[in-house]
């Protein structure tokens, strides 16, 4: 049985059915993105290789719960990854701040071939709209995004990290966040 | 802010949970009688979830794929052993074990009591969306005494196939499911039967079954073949 054709949903559909192909299959499609997400928030491969099985075994258990409502797997995925790192941080005594999240470069991955399925397509796609938006904010904008989404840090906490007035971060916070949007939505016009 | 304000500016920050908790419950509380503010969260929100898609995507070690399904099938071992339980739990374990034999049994006779029964039956069931749904399957004459259903979730998107009387294959040979929609055959699954010609098996498709116009089985080789090349054993029709 070929699981690559399944879409994201169908996957969920039958590892809520204890089909352990599926999930090595949206493993293989999504364990990257789960690492990465974990590594550049916890800045540390241990710690995200155990919140990556974490976060699948959450899947494995959980997968009957996901409805299409709650927007992409793909979505999905990360926000239980981002919520389980910031559960990480708020429970640690001594937390280090990783100040540095590694964004891919806006036009570093080649284009879908003719034999990619449908999902591997959409996902090239999002990738490269995402990362030419990303490319296009202010270093600075882009940064104090990074902190506040990869480690769920406040405006205060990200003012004290990086030294800056609390005002100036919190106009960085929009400004950056305003701006992704409209690039975001400028992509996805036709 | 006021409770009264719009709070536009403060849905960036909002939905990257980067406000005080004060100002995520003021923001909380306009929100929850703001339609025009909703729409704004909804499309920054959007915009935020994509984040991650702009990371340098690093792969795991090969080996943490292994430790995760070993993880997966010690946590499904963990399942109550059926042999250390109680009479009546063992029981109750073993109507769920031998559900699809009894839904069988149970087609079987309706099948035999009254055929019309059938019709009325698919009818109140095509109309409803509470029931589940029974397709019973017609044999051919390479396999008169073969039987079968499907039986579909209220919803149309899962099945379950149950089949009896089908003769038993030389381990060369598999029954294949075959899904079709427009003309074109999906494989629904392969399956073998038991010495008595019984079987039943979950359908896996890319689509929702309801998708599909109806269902056929086929004997192929081991394995299963891209598409049919045996003669048909089964078929239904899946709106009837």
């Amino acid at each position: 049985m070929d699981y690559k054709k399944y879409n994201d949903e169908t996957l969920l559909r039958l590892i809520a059915r204890s089909q352990e192909n599926a999930l090595s299959e949206l493993y293989e499609r999504y364990s990257r993105l789960v690492f990465s997400v974990a590594l550049n928030a916890l800045a540390d491969s241990s710690l995200a290789e155990e919140i990556t099985q974490d976060v699948f075994v959450r899947i494995w258990e959980k997968a009957g719960s996901y409805h299409v409502e709650q927007g992409r797997v793909a979505t999905w995925l990360t926000s239980i990854t981002r919520n389980r790192c910031i559960d990480i941080f708020r429970h640690s005594r001594s937390r280090q701040e990783n100040l540095q999240v590694s964004w891919e470069q806006a036009e570093s991955q080649d284009p879908p071939s003719p034999q990619n399925v449908e999902w591997e397509v959409d996902l090239a796609q999002r990738q490269r709209q995402v990362r030419s938006a990303v490319a296009k904010l202010p270093a600075d904008q882009k940064h104090a995004l990074a902190l506040a989404y990869f480690q769920g840090l406040t405006h205060s906490e990200i003012a004290q990290a990086l030294g800056e007035p609390l005002g100036t971060v919190k106009t960085r916070i929009r400004l950056g966040m305003q701006k992704l949007r409209l690039l975001l939505q400028g992509e996805n016009e036709p | 802010m006021s409770a009264g304000e719009h709070v536009t500016d403060w849905l960036p920050a909002y939905v990257l949970h980067c406000l005080t908790d004060e100002e995520m419950a003021l923001v909380a509380k306009h929100l929850a009688s703001c339609p025009a503010c909703q729409a704004e969260l909804h499309s920054y929100q959007a915009a935020a979830d994509e984040l991650p898609l702009a990371l340098v995507q690093t792969a795991p070690p090969p080996a943490l794929k292994d430790r995760l399904m070993q993880e997966i099938r010690s946590r499904q071992m963990k399942d109550p052993d059926p042999s250390a339980m109680s009479f009546w739990p063992r029981l109750a374990a073993f109507f769920r074990r031998t559900a699809p034999a009894w839904s069988l049994v149970v087609i079987l006779l309706l099948a035999v009591v009254n055929v019309s029964l059938w019709n009325r039956l698919n009818q109140v069931n095509s109309h409803s969306a509470t029931t589940m749904r029974m397709i019973p399957l017609v044999n051919s004459i390479d396999s008169p005494a073969a039987v079968g259903a499907l039986i579909m979730d209220p919803g149309g998107i899962y099945g379950t196939l149950v089949v009896d009387s089908l003769p038993a294959l030389d381990s060369t040979r598999q029954y294949q499911v075959w899904l079709v929609r427009d003309g074109a055959r999906t494989s629904g699954g392969v399956f073998s039967v038991h010495s008595d010609g019984y079987a039943s098996l979950e359908i896996l498709a890319p689509l929702p079954l309801i998708q599909y116009d109806s269902i056929g089985i086929t004997i192929e080789s081991a394995g299963g073949n891209p598409a049919p090349t045996g003669s048909k054993i089964l078929a239904g029709d899946l709106h009837p």
